[in-house]
């Protein structure tokens, strides 16, 4: 029962975290989305499944917050680069911002314990 | 372009079919964009390699990628497949909820010719042991353990939708032969309501009231009983309501022998 409660929230925790991480993988660079998959699968936990990484850059995308360059590589076809549009450097700023309390109040909680 | 062995070539188009296949409808994602990330992953993490990929290198890649459902935005799923998917992956107190509303529906989509007003006769159905009765009560006993599931009643949230119809079908009818039996079944057949029938109806209020005394003493001294049979609808009972229905009782007798007595006065007076 403790380990379905964790899941569910782990899951409901990821989905969110993810757009946030995508946003700042990209952030003052240009990245492909096997490198983006790369950089997230160093964070312990955050990706469970790499596939889920695209369909949340194909929506942010469709969003207007990244948007893409079809670069020629030098070790294959040509590859699609993500990076981030005015509209997702605004929106990230607030993202980190919104994080930055949550995770401040978070702590101050826990020191309290 | 990367080198795959057949077998691992056969399973890539197994997974990309299957991509096209949930993608399939699907308004805001681009099935060919799809089919292109993967491959473009796919020879991102092969890059270099020397040998043709094999089966089991390509299938640990997949994996990693996740199941080909997941390609589909999650407001895009259409309901019979979130259902489907509840089902087999959500949590077990929304899959029996689901099972006992899958079993009530089967339990009419049975029934020869349907029996649309089951509810009064559903006790009847199910000891006559017709398919309908048994898929009735296969629902409600689902329905009851999606209960034990969730404990508490306020956390029933939009599952009440699936849990209470199968419950109702049993409880109406239970309800209505626990209190008021003596109404459906006596018959007065004694000497003193043979001379005169008009009595009856006062004397079958009176029984009535008698038997509501018992059980408002029974359900004083258990209230759980109660709660037990009818859970979740009687979770509020408690000794107040078991009084309450034991004065009901006195009122009924009060009524049922005062009217009666007041025909039979009046009568006899009149005689």
């Amino acid at each position: 029962m403790d380990n379905r409660f964790f899941d569910n929230w782990s899951t409901q925790l990821r989905k969110g975290m993810l757009d946030l991480c995508i946003l700042n993988a990209i952030k003052g660079t240009s990245l492909y989305g096997y490198d983006i998959v790369r950089k997230l699968r160093n964070i312990r936990g955050l990706v469970i499944s790499e596939g889920t990484i695209y369909p949340i850059l194909s929506r942010l995308k469709r969003e207007g917050f990244v948007q893409t360059t079809i670069k020629e590589s030098t070790e294959g076809p040509p590859r699609k680069y993500y990076e981030l549009t005015d509209k997702g450097k605004t929106i990230l700023s607030e993202m980190n911002g919104y994080w930055k309390d949550i995770k401040t109040g978070t702590d101050a909680l826990k020191r309290e314990e | 372009m990367i080198n795959l062995s057949d077998s691992a070539k056969k399973c890539l188009d197994k997974y990309l079919q299957q991509v096209r296949t949930y993608l399939r409808g699907c308004k805001t994602v681009d099935a060919d964009e799809v089919e292109r990330n993967v491959i473009e992953h796919i020879e991102s993490e092969f890059e270099g390699a020397a040998a043709a990929v094999s089966f089991e290198e390509l299938d640990a890649v997949l994996q990693k990628l996740g199941s080909p459902k997941q390609w589909v935005p999650e407001e895009e799923i259409p309901w019979w497949r979130k259902i489907i998917l509840r089902l087999r992956t959500g949590p077990e107190d929304w899959r029996l909820a689901y099972i006992a509303f899958g079993l009530f529906i089967v339990s009419f989509l049975v029934a020869k010719p349907p029996t649309w007003f089951a509810i009064v006769v559903s006790p009847v159905l199910i000891l006559s042991g017709t398919a309908q009765g048994i898929f009735l009560l296969a629902s409600f006993c689902v329905s009851r353990a999606a209960l034990v599931v969730i404990a508490n009643r306020d956390e029933l949230g939009g599952r009440k939708w699936l849990i209470y119809p199968p419950l109702l079908f049993i409880y109406i009818p239970v309800a209505i032969v626990l209190f008021g039996w003596p109404t459906l079944l006596y018959k007065i057949n004694n000497s003193v309501t043979e001379q005169r029938p008009e009595l009856a109806e006062g004397l079958r209020v009176a029984a009535m009231g008698l038997w509501w005394i018992v059980l408002g003493l029974v359900f004083c001294i258990r209230p759980s009983l109660l709660r037990m049979i009818f859970r979740p609808f009687a979770d509020k009972f408690k000794h107040k309501e078991a009084v309450l229905l034991m004065i009901i009782g006195l009122v009924l007798i009060i009524l049922g022998i005062g009217g009666s007595a007041l025909i039979y006065f009046q009568q006899t007076q009149s005689q």
